[in-house]
């Protein structure tokens, strides 16, 4: 009897695995024994919790620790490091010895990035402060439209941080480490959390830029979702033409043309994650369904022509989606408006080594007015009770002296928050006399700190949020990171 | 120089425990001396002659180091005399034994008995000056009850009755008022502590005042009591001083309701004038509110979970122990009209925060609301809400934030937010309300004299501010800045 084939050589092949298909399985089953313990059981207390491979994602949090006060963050990062000296921190005792050498006693055995080895000259600012609102908080004159808004928004003068060159203090701004591959904050969020939204990616990011000079690079690892499954990555949208590539159909496809497609890859891709049990895999159709979605909520999205002139105005926006930074706050709010639980705008253009006085005056104009513009938007819109606002760069600058501009700074440097239950109209820590250095004052904050804070605010103890990789149980704050409770209403 | 015995005086209470180290250390050792000439214990060592006198003279010291002390802070401190009386007599006694067993310690059979003498009035002075500071059932308060039968000592009563009264039947004073004061005064103005003369522990004693005069006049919101609570936290005069446990507002509330209202000893609570802010606490507080007792978490979440699931909307739990949820149906936008939320029926007890902006639930819709009792935030934005639509939300008395953005109510629908107490933030543009009216609704939410109060500190602030507005560089002044244009949202905020 000579069949075409032969039943048992089929299965013989079937259980005779190679030496490449073990192998290959082998590590696939330690894909699987991975994902087992992607989820801390101890979090998982709650009915109704999805794994991850679930369609909809609704955070690992599924109680909150602490009374939520926020639903999402807008961070309006200020790339670059702003000058806490001419925006937030004033500082008289330096204006005074400007010109004359910076004490030694503040800077010996100090880290410098490029003042090491040249005389240290004291710097003044140019620029002059008021009191402003009913707080009286100090704001410098080049942010008058922020000036405006002081009553609603707390400036932290203690910041201090502990990486000195802009990529590594990026990272440690957005991941609390500069160690590659770990998971940004907003990715924390995302998987603590979830969002709010299936039409959107839960985290987006949006960039500008300007005026040259003063320019560095971001990176995206800043918004990576590093160890943690990339479906919790940040998805950058381009501010300036289209803001996702190739959202439309091409000509004779339909939307339900599209959606079959999809189906058909979803039951696809379904197939090889029973075979991997990859999450990734899950990922990838998770990615494809959004992907789908946005291809109707990103132009109804980023269509600004049915904003009211009067609010376009007071953002400042010349040109919809011109890629300036007005333009990505209007975008910011209706991001906020549609349930994106993390939007992160950087704004290139804080690096003033040189021409300070020049370049920060321009930079200090595009941005302060849609900044202010945001937070005035979401409080008419009764939004800034529950979006925190969070306005800073990764560090600071010298009150030393780099020619005509600053050096890096990581010894005190400024930001501002402002709604999800953060008290408006205060000050919270401050520097010494010469905004060298913040003070141990029980205000001061490290960026772990920040960290906390911010999850607090979303009532997240960042204790336990936490996230099991290669035996290791990790966090937003690492092992450190305390909450300033001051700041809460 | 008073300051200076004041400063010295409060450093009694850590010196005390030098001697009283000092002597039981003696008391043991020469117990050890005695044992080492028995067989047994010949290993222990026995005190020398020497060691002996240098010790008593420390202890002697000590002794009346602490007593001079005790005796400046009992000068200076508001302590019941009762008790400071015995405490200081005890202590000068223990002081004198201390010196005494220096003098004749050489003369071998008065000793031993002066030493035990000496112990023994220090272990009395120091139990004394213990229930001072501690109160006078500090140490059998968690004592088992058996063992407190068998040394004849009653068993603490316990410090409050098991639930609370029925809101009908209680009464003004003893079940709303003393509670506060209790929990919150009695520490320093109580039995064992009367801080500037005042005690607050009976009606009469409150009523009588401290050293200093009246603190309460009956029908008075200027009595002293009611301006040192409603003073800002971090002035000198404000009660309770700063670091220990502060009053909440709603203590505050109720201080004041009581006060306003005669001060009453015997006055049940129903006989009361009850404004609507006061009936809302005590309605939390007493039994028999309208409230009633809270959802069962377990059963809310489930329900949740069900929920959320078949109408497409989210539900969080708001707290890590209690059963109340935030309910977000933005995301399931037009779909989620009156039926959907309708549906909400089974957790609405529970529901805490409620987000129906851009949804499709209209004026009829909003009935589904009555039975949550505990909403504090609700999003109404965008709705086709009229002010019809505004009246169902009378019974949601703890309401603290209210939506209207782009809804069409106008100023008449606002009458119904002064029926609630607890509103503190209300948006209202793109509607027709106007800035007067909602203004007017500001000020009647609050206490009218807080907020006069407030608004003469905010005009007097703004001139602060103008006043010190100056150039950083030149540090020349600036001229004041022409006001600021009125916000372009009316907004209704409490101080």
């Amino acid at each position: 009897m000579n069949l075409p084939f032969d039943p048992n050589l089929l299965r013989d092949q079937q259980l005779a695995w190679s030496r490449r298909t073990f192998l290959g399985k082998s590590a696939q089953a330690l894909g699987a024994m991975a994902l087992s313990t992607l989820i801390n059981p101890r979090l998982l207390g709650g009915a109704g919790v999805p794994a991850p491979g679930d369609g909809r994602w609704n955070g690992i949090i599924t109680s909150p620790q602490f009374p939520p006060r926020a639903k999402r963050v807008i961070h309006l990062y200020m790339a670059g490091g702003p000058s806490h000296l001419e925006t937030f921190d004033y500082k008289p005792e330096l204006n005074r010895i400007h010109g004359q050498p910076f004490p030694a006693s503040f800077t010996s055995g100090q880290q410098l990035a490029q003042l090491q080895n040249t005389k240290l000259l004291a710097r003044g600012s140019s620029f002059g402060f008021s009191r402003c609102g009913l707080s009286g908080q100090m704001i410098s004159d080049l942010l008058p439209y922020t000036q405006q808004i002081a009553d609603d928004i707390c400036i932290v003068r203690s910041m201090h941080t502990e990486q000195i060159n802009h990529d590594p203090a990026h990272a440690f701004m957005n991941a609390g480490s500069n160690v590659k591959g770990r998971p940004s904050m907003g990715s924390w969020l995302l998987y603590g959390l979830g969002t709010e939204t299936e039409n959107l990616p839960g985290f987006v990011v949006l960039m500008s830029r300007g005026p040259s000079g003063g320019e560095q690079p971001v990176s995206a690892r800043q918004w990576s979702a590093g160890f943690l499954p990339s479906r919790f990555q940040g998805v950058q949208f381009q501010s300036r033409g289209v803001p996702v590539h190739y959202v439309g159909n091409p000509d004779g496809v339909c939307q339900s043309t599209q959606r079959q497609v999809i189906d058909e890859i979803a039951r696809l891709n379904g197939f090889h994650e029973e075979e991997t049990l990859d999450p990734e895999v899950q990922t990838r159709i998770a990615q494809y369904e959004l992907a789908f979605k946005m291809q109707t909520s990103v132009p109804d999205l980023t269509d600004l022509s049915r904003e009211p002139t009067s609010i376009r105005d007071m953002y400042g926006v010349k040109e919809a989606g011109d890629g300036s930074f007005a333009s990505n706050c209007l975008i910011a709010r209706r991001l906020a408006e549609r349930g994106v639980r993390f939007i992160q705008l950087y704004h290139r253009g804080w690096d003033q080594h040189s021409n300070l006085d020049t370049d920060i005056r321009e930079v200090c104009r595009r941005v302060d007015q849609p900044t202010a513009a945001l937070v005035k938007d979401l409080k008419q819109r009764g939004m800034l009770d529950d979006t925190l606002i969070l306005w800073g760069g990764e560090f600071g600058r010298t009150p030393m002296g780099q020619g005509t501009g600053r050096d890096h700074h990581i010894n005190a440097f400024s930001l501002w928050m402002a709604g999800g239950g953060i008290r408006g109209g205060m000050t919270w820590g401050s520097t010494d006399e010469l905004g060298y250095r913040y003070l141990e004052d029980g205000q001061d904050m490290h960026v772990h700190d920040l960290h906390a804070t911010m999850l607090a605010a979303f009532g997240i103890d960042h204790e336990k949020l936490i996230y099991r990789f290669q035996g290791r149980d990790f966090r937003l704050t690492d092992v450190h990171g305390k909450v300033a409770k001051g700041l809460f209403t | 120089m008073h300051e200076t015995a004041a400063f010295l005086g409060h450093f009694h209470p850590v010196w005390v425990h030098m001697p009283i180290g000092i002597l039981i250390l003696l008391g043991v050792l020469e117990v050890a001396g005695l044992l080492s000439r028995s067989r047994p214990f010949r290993w222990l060592p026995a005190l020398g002659e020497g060691l002996r006198t240098l010790i008593l003279c420390l202890a002697a010291a000590a002794s009346v180091l602490a007593a001079a002390l005790g005796w400046l802070l009992a000068r200076s401190g508001d302590y019941d005399p009762a008790l400071v009386t015995r405490h200081q007599w005890l202590g000068i006694a223990a002081a004198a034994a201390a010196v005494l067993v220096l003098l004749v310690h050489r003369i071998g059979w008065l000793y031993g008995p002066a030493l035990g003498l000496s112990i023994v009035l220090l272990v009395m002075a120091a139990h004394a000056g213990g229930k001072i500071t501690h109160g006078s059932d500090f140490l059998t308060s968690h004592m088992p009850r058996p063992l407190g039968r068998m040394l004849g000592i009653a068993p603490p009563a316990p410090a409050r009755k098991p639930g609370p009264p029925d809101i009908e039947h209680a009464v003004a004073y003893a079940d709303v008022i003393q509670p506060i004061l209790q929990d919150r005064c009695y520490s320093c103005h109580g039995p064992s502590k009367s801080n500037g003369g005042l005690r607050v522990d009976t009606w009469d004693l409150l009523m009588k005042g401290g050293k200093h005069g009246v603190v309460v006049k009956p029908g008075s919101l200027a009595s002293e009591l009611v301006r040192r609570i409603d003073l800002p936290g971090d002035q000198k005069e404000h009660m309770p001083p700063r670091g220990k446990p502060q009053l909440a507002d709603d203590d505050l509330t109720l201080l004041e309701w009581w006060v306003g209202a005669g001060a009453p000893r015997d006055k049940a609570v129903a006989a009361l004038d009850l404004p609507s802010a006061v009936q809302v606490i005590l309605d939390g507080r007493l039994a028999g509110g309208a409230s009633g007792a809270p959802p069962g978490r377990e059963a809310t979440l489930e329900a949740a979970a069900q929920l959320a699931d078949r109408l497409g909307i989210l539900i969080r739990p708001m707290s890590p122990d209690g059963p109340w949820v935030d309910v977000n149906a933005r995301p399931a936008g037009k779909a989620f009209g009156d039926g959907e939320l309708a549906q909400l029926a089974p957790i609405a007890p529970a529901v805490q925060w409620l987000d129906l902006g851009n949804t499709s639930v209209t004026d009829a819709g909003l009935a589904s609301l009555a039975p949550m009792g505990h909403l504090e935030r609700l999003h109404l934005d965008l709705l086709q809400v009229t002010d019809g639509g505004l009246l169902r939300l009378r019974p949601l008395k703890h309401l603290e934030y209210l939506n209207l953005r782009g809804t069409r109510v106008t100023n008449g629908g606002l009458a119904v937010l002064y029926s609630l107490p607890r509103l503190r933030a209300l948006y209202v543009w793109q509607t027709a309300v106007t800035p007067d009216a909602v203004a007017a609704l500001g000020d009647s939410l609050v206490d009218r004299r807080r907020i006069a109060r407030w608004k003469g500190d905010q005009a007097e602030l703004a001139r602060m501010v103008d006043a010190e507005r100056f150039d950083g560089n030149t540090g020349e002044a600036l001229q004041p800045r022409a006001a600021a244009p009125a916000p372009a949202a009316p907004e209704a905020k409490s101080p």
